[in-house]
């Protein structure tokens, strides 16, 4: 008989929690290198780490308000340490990324596919729309990115294709 | 009788908003309660915003009418179905809190429509009375624009702010699609106040702001030398309290003792957008007013008119710049055929499809698509697309009335009959704008696909319910808003245009409420 892997245990497919307490700090850590693997992953020329404040608001924009996700946030912290015992980094974040595709809540059915659909996917958006489409395109804006002010010096958008 | 308060508006949105802006720019300490029937939507909130930003979900849509199952808010029954869904705010800051700021305005002869084709109404003042207003608008609401623009009605002096330059996909179709069809490029005014204050409400980011009557109104509201002013949200008006010649008050739902309560006032200002404004007036009958107030001949809600939207795209199989439509709103328009030689046919304003081309980079990731994948899309076909609004005309049949039951806020459903009585002659304008929109595309090389869309007369625009004139066995309110035969009645929404022209009307709202607000506040209470 073989041990199920923390992963692919059987969870409900709604939002999970609420939690009694906050990730702790190692948790974080581990979210952050699960963020930091969407560079990696893609092979971005991206200065991720210039992210962290607004992923860490996103965090704690989440963590505040209904729903909670601050028990998403815990489990796709074990899942991805978990992961990274079993398979190293590089095939924790393959696993995250390019083996586990959950588009629906009614798929989110495994602790992984948790992390995957409610973690892993917000990661994306707040990486894209933070910035980091910047590295797919040579554009200096996408929907949903904030920047700039009125009063620019420069257009805040390409307003010819070659520039 | 006391008067517990000077003014009393229905409705919490820009035209309410801009009233009480200069009721107070005269006096701080004039008494003024607002009463809204929505509640307050979380705006400046993080929490809203990266629910934007992950879940596109905004913070308002379930305000939004209800078309659909047993319990709905709103019916169409013309010939011409009518859309309601996503068209109306019903909240605190109303339709502002999704609206894109487009702020454009009439131009002259859009003030003497009927003189001109004989269709629709003139209105009981010309472009020159509005345009100082027109101009204090801009300025409230911070519109930044093009002072080059073509084609545009005459200007006092210059937008407040800059214009927004086009991205390059628009440069492009402004280059190369436009001239190929005699249209003049220009910059789409939009309306961006002071900052970026709407985190979580606003999907046009990156704007640096949009305007919100919310924004505006919390200002005036926490400002401490405005000791008087009362805002009730969840505070439906369901009647307004009447006599022969003179409006004392309204009924409305207090959220506190959570029963209907009766407030009096000096005057009564209904802003509560075309519909709940219209309805308002059907719904306080009397033995004096049997058939609504202010309707003794008959002409409140009709008339109901939109703009109807068509829309024209087509694709280039290749996209070597990768090039998307950066902004989420469009700056490229023309008014080239918003002009009198059209106006006889219905006037036509161009601009940009806000969303094409569309490369949705978070989607392909999350599909799991690979970077080689995604870089093939990014730079594969490229979509192009053209949307205008086609003016149409007042018709006496068409009419916004009551429903049988009770709807949202407990207040009665929306019912518009709308029906077009010369379909081919519409039908032959919209064919003939198509042609045109599609040959300038096919100009900047794109080519057209089988298939075009033109979408059904949406609400989003709906005016006309109420009209301005000079006469009222013709209209309902006069050249100061004030509803025919009854002095303290007033009604500040897009109701009261006569005629709906080719373009956005809310800043022509701005402008006859900051005149009606001036007005009121000279005219001193009688």
């Amino acid at each position: 008989m073989t041990d199920t892997p923390y992963w692919d245990e059987k969870v409900p497919t709604s939002l999970l929690g609420p939690a009694d307490t906050p990730p702790n700090e190692k948790q974080v850590e581990l979210l952050w290198q699960m963020f930091v693997g969407i560079t990696e992953h893609w092979q971005l020329d991206f200065a991720i780490d210039l992210l962290r404040s607004r992923w860490l608001d996103m965090l704690q924009a989440r963590r505040s308000g209904d729903p909670d996700y601050t028990e998403e946030y815990i489990n796709a912290a074990k899942v991805f340490e978990a992961l990274l015992d079993a398979l190293g980094s590089s095939g924790a974040i393959e696993t995250i990324y390019g083996k586990t595709i959950v588009t629906k809540e009614s798929e989110a059915t495994t602790r992984l596919r948790h992390a995957k659909y409610f973690v892993a996917n917000d990661f994306i958006r707040c990486f894209t729309a933070c910035g980091g489409f910047r590295a797919l395109v040579p554009g200096r804006n996408y929907t949903g990115f904030l920047g700039g002010s009125r009063f620019r010096e420069w257009a805040p958008v390409r307003t010819r294709a070659r520039q | 009788m006391t008067q517990e308060y000077e003014h009393i508006l229905v409705g919490s949105g820009i035209a309410a908003t801009l009233i009480v802006d200069r009721l107070l720019a005269e006096n701080p300490l004039a008494s003024i309660l607002i009463l809204e029937a929505g509640g307050r939507i979380p705006s400046r909130d993080r929490r809203s915003w990266w629910n934007l930003v992950l879940d596109r979900h905004t913070p308002y849509e379930w305000t939004y009418d209800n078309e659909k199952g047993e319990d709905r808010e709103s019916f169409s029954i013309g010939n011409t179905p009518w859309g309601f869904k996503g068209s109306r705010v019903r909240a605190y800051g109303g339709s502002t809190m999704h609206w894109g700021g487009w702020s454009l305005r009439y131009k002259e002869e859009d003030f003497q429509c009927r003189t001109n084709t004989g269709r629709g109404a003139d209105w009981p003042f010309q472009y020159d009375t509005l345009e100082p207003w027109y101009a204090l608008a801009e300025q409230e609401l911070g519109v930044g624009g093009s002072n080059k623009n073509q084609d545009g009605p005459w200007r006092s002096g210059e937008f407040p702010l800059p214009e927004y330059p086009w991205s390059a996909n628009e440069t492009e179709l402004a280059e190369k699609a436009f001239p190929a069809i005699n249209l003049a490029p220009g910059h789409l005014p939009i309306a961006r106040y002071k900052r970026c204050m709407t985190t979580g409400t606003c999907k046009y980011c990156p704007l640096g702001a949009r305007y919100s009557a919310q924004d505006q109104l919390d200002e005036l509201l926490f400002n401490p030398k405005h000791r008087n002013v009362v805002l009730k949200t969840n505070a439906p008006v369901r009647r307004i309290l009447a006599e022969r010649h003179r409006a004392r008050g309204v009924e409305y739902f207090d959220s506190t003792t959570q029963d209907w309560s009766v407030v009096h006032g000096a005057r009564v200002i209904l802003c509560a957008g075309t519909y709940e404004s219209t309805k308002l007036l059907l719904a306080s009958s009397s033995p004096k007013w049997p058939n609504g107030l202010g309707n003794r001949y008959d002409q409140v809600g009709r008339y109901v008119v939109t703009h109807l939207m068509m829309r024209v795209e087509a694709t280039k199989p290749e996209n070597p710049d990768k090039l998307y439509q950066e902004y989420d709103f469009p700056t490229l328009m023309s008014r080239s055929w918003d002009t009198p030689e059209r106006q006889a046919e219905g006037k036509v304003f161009v601009f940009n499809n806000r969303s094409l081309p569309r490369i949705d980079f978070e989607r392909m990731m999350i599909e799991g698509k690979t970077r080689e994948e995604i870089d093939a899309v990014a730079s594969g076909p490229r979509k192009a697309g053209l949307h205008a609004f086609i003016e149409e005309f007042g018709d006496a049949e068409n009419r916004l009335t009551l429903g049988k039951a009770q709807g949202a806020f407990n207040l009665p459903q929306t019912k518009v009959n709308f029906s077009r009585r010369s379909p081919p002659s519409f039908d032959k304008t919209v064919e003939k704008v198509k042609r045109e929109l599609l040959r300038g595309l096919k100009a900047a090389g794109f080519v057209p696909p089988d298939d075009l869309s033109t979408e059904n007369p949406r609400g989003d625009h709906a005016s006309g319910t109420c009209r301005m004139g000079i006469s009222p066995d013709t209209s309902v309110v006069d050249s100061n808003l004030a509803v025919h035969g009854i002095e303290n009645l007033y009604i500040s929404s897009n109701a009261v245009l006569p005629n709906a022209a080719a373009v956005n009307p809310t800043l022509t709202l701005a402008a006859l409420s900051l005149r009606l607000g001036m007005h009121l506040a000279l005219e001193g209470l009688r």
